[in-house]
């Protein structure tokens, strides 16, 4: 069973000539591979319920690393939370927040939260120490990784979408200044994170607007809050997770964030021709599109698919996986055939 | 172009689409036709195409590998002999001379458009605060409301849809021309009789239960605003027999369905089986989209398409109405 430590070693180390399988695991997108998750609310908020369903996920694929596997998870709205917000919970989905800034002139005189004090910020740090002490009884321990939501991603969760992009135009002075508060509480939170584990050794951020936005407003709204953040954790390998269409200017300025590996969209990116724009300056993390055989086809035709990936990948660094996160319908054998086709 | 006639298209369509095609794939095929019959062909599509309004010449829909290629090369070289617009009417279908010159004006906006090239600048670069006096300052040179509406408004969304599909323009880029479209419309209402004020199409639009994103939804809904339909927007988190009841209500052409979550796919199902059970399934079209639907989930669950983004959306309405 792979580990942090042996992802590390794969990134840093020389090319191999097997991928590194990975699975980005995060409910309630892996509930066809564990057999459902009925109450995503209880998944939530009870811990031993957390630690048993990612246990047998664990177990279920040992070949690959689960990417995160014993973590506290509570979806996208915990560093927004920090922010203020009306949170929905569903016992069927993911978790949801309404923007907290009615309008962007209320950063004026807004007050930077604090991490570990605002919003679910303290109940996700008491779920990691509780998942820890459960753990260590049973001889393991939860994932050695840092993780947050991008700064753009916050500041539109904070603003709504459509504000925030309207922003760029209209109150470039304020989003930044935003962007900015944004950054250096995202900062002060995966140091808390940090403080918890002692030496984690992986970063993740998910950031979904980079794409969305052209080349000029990439440089100079969110580029310098992205390389800040990266920067900011020089030992931990970086992860940048965004499955959107990426021009080939955008990606060159992926290339600048300082990230490690990115978790790429499968479906919006041919592997060979990102490794043609990327070379070995960041690892991609996918191959195998979420929305292809995995989901609807046979687990014959996801074996052809995760081949025809793997030949791409030849000469190269290749975390395999879905790129992005795996779909509910996506069957536990399907993942498997993936992995034995990667495997053999 | 196996489909309809390009006479059809005329009569019905060419006031508001552009049409690529004309060349049967299979007549450059060596044994289909001889070449005095492809020469015949190709001297009665020039007379059917005349004069010549919103038409792209080409092969529809694929160049065979075994075509012959010196056919291809023929209508290149008949495009570059007998290509200037206003082409030469055939014997076929016989038009006025008017309509000859009306077409020619139509192919060569620049000149007779020009006064609406502000409106359409404004709208292309999100200019809400200048937009009102523009189209104020046309008004009051007696310019009508129909012709600023279409040739300024909804001529310049028509430009920024495929832009954003092509990767010219991005997400902020277009909200700001639906914004100053917007604005726009708000000072040319009063100036459009009711006649004028009709729409290209109603849409119903709304995110299914237990998603709670809008984003994609709003887009949409925008941008087709933007080239004149009626939107009527039931917001995020819609429960199936709210939609169902607003078809009723509503009676719109099109269904538009948004789900960002692949947990809450399944909901779309559940809204087609509901119209469907109430016997209103056939009354209308029904697109899905949002970032985990395609186009073989669509099929699925018994939709009529899938719009991947916006643009695609847009166009997947404006081929609704034509096709319906």
């Amino acid at each position: 069973m792979p580990d942090y430590r042996d992802l590390v070693d794969f990134i840093r180390g020389p090319v191999r000539e097997k991928p590194f399988i990975a699975i980005w695991a995060l409910p309630p997108n892996t509930a066809g591979v564990v057999g459902g998750i009925p109450d995503m609310i209880r998944y939530y908020f009870d811990v031993e319920e957390r630690i048993r369903l990612e246990k047998e996920l664990k177990e279920l694929l040992p070949e690959a690393l689960i990417l995160p596997g014993f973590w506290p998870s509570l979806g996208v709205v915990v560093e927004a939370s920090a922010f203020g917000g009306q949170m929905i919970w569903s016992r069927k989905g993911a978790p949801h927040i309404f923007p907290a800034f009615r309008s962007i002139r209320k950063v004026d005189s807004f007050k930077m939260p604090k991490a570990g004090e605002a919003g679910m910020t303290p109940l996700f740090l008491t779920q990691l120490e509780v998942m820890r002490r459960i753990l260590k009884t049973q001889g393991m321990d939860v994932d050695p990784l840092i993780k947050s939501m991008g700064p753009a991603e916050v500041c539109g969760l904070l603003l709504g979408y459509e504000n925030f992009f309207l922003g760029l135009y209209d109150e470039g002075k304020r989003l930044k200044s935003l962007m900015e508060m944004v950054t250096q509480f995202i900062i002060q939170w995966l140091h808390l994170q940090e403080r918890e584990l002692g030496e984690p050794l992986l970063l993740q951020l998910a950031e979904h607007v980079p794409h969305q936005v052209s080349v000029e407003h990439l440089k100079e709204f969110i580029l310098p809050f992205l390389q800040a953040i990266y920067a900011e954790f020089p030992r931990q390998v970086k992860v940048y997770h965004n499955e959107g269409l990426h021009s080939d200017e955008h990606i060159k300025l992926v290339l600048r964030f300082g990230a490690d590996i990115w978790h790429f969209g499968s479906d919006a990116h041919d592997l060979s021709e990102l490794y043609a724009k990327i070379g070995d300056a960041i690892v991609p993390f996918g191959g195998v599109n979420p929305h292809g055989p995995i989901r609807h086809g046979t687990s014959d035709q996801v074996r052809e698919e995760t081949r025809r990936v793997l030949k791409a990948a030849r000469g190269r660094k290749l975390l395999l996986s879905t790129g992005t996160g795996t779909t509910p319908e996506t069957t536990l054998e399907n993942v498997r055939a993936m992995v034995e086709a990667a495997m053999s | 172009m196996t489909k309809v006639k390009i006479e059809e298209y005329y009569r019905r369509w060419s006031e508001r689409l552009t049409i690529c095609g004309g060349v049967p794939s299979n007549i450059l095929l060596p044994n289909s036709a001889t070449d005095e019959e492809f020469q015949a062909f190709l001297d009665n599509l020039f007379k059917e195409i005349a004069p010549g309004k919103r038409f792209i010449l080409g092969v529809a829909d694929t160049t065979p590998r075994d075509a012959d290629f010196s056919r291809l090369k023929r209508i290149g070289e008949k495009v570059q002999t007998r290509g200037r617009l206003p082409l030469e009417s055939g014997a076929a279908r016989p038009l006025p001379e008017s309509a000859i010159r009306q077409a020619a004006e139509r192919v060569a906006p620049q000149a007779a458009d020009a006064v609406f090239q502000t409106v359409r600048e404004d709208v292309l670069n999100g200019d809400e605060k200048a937009i009102p006096g523009h189209i104020l300052e046309l008004l009051k040179r007696g310019v009508d409301g129909k012709s600023i509406l279409q040739k300024g408004l909804i001529a310049a969304m028509e430009i920024i849809g495929p832009r954003f599909k092509t990767g010219e323009v991005f997400i902020p880029e277009v909200l700001l021309s639906c914004r100053a479209m917007n604005e726009g419309l708000k000072v040319l209402e009063p100036y459009l009789s009711e006649d004028q004020k009709k729409k290209a199409g109603k849409v119903v639009i709304g995110t299914v239960k237990g998603d709670l994103h809008d984003i994609g939804k709003n887009m949409v809904a925008m941008m087709l605003r933007g080239i004149g339909f009626e939107v009527v927007d039931l917001g995020i988190n819609v429960e199936t027999e709210e939609f169902v009841r607003q078809v009723k209500v509503q009676a719109p052409h099109i269904l538009g369905l948004s789900a960002l979550l692949t947990t809450t796919m399944p909901e779309m199902k559940k809204v087609i089986q509901g119209l469907e059970k109430a016997g209103l399934r056939k009354t209308l079209k029904i697109m899905v989209g949002g970032a985990p639907v395609n186009q073989r989930f669509a099929r699925e669950i018994g939709a009529d398409g899938c719009g991947h983004d916006a643009a695609a959306a847009v166009d997947l309405a404006k081929e609704f109405m034509i096709t319906r």
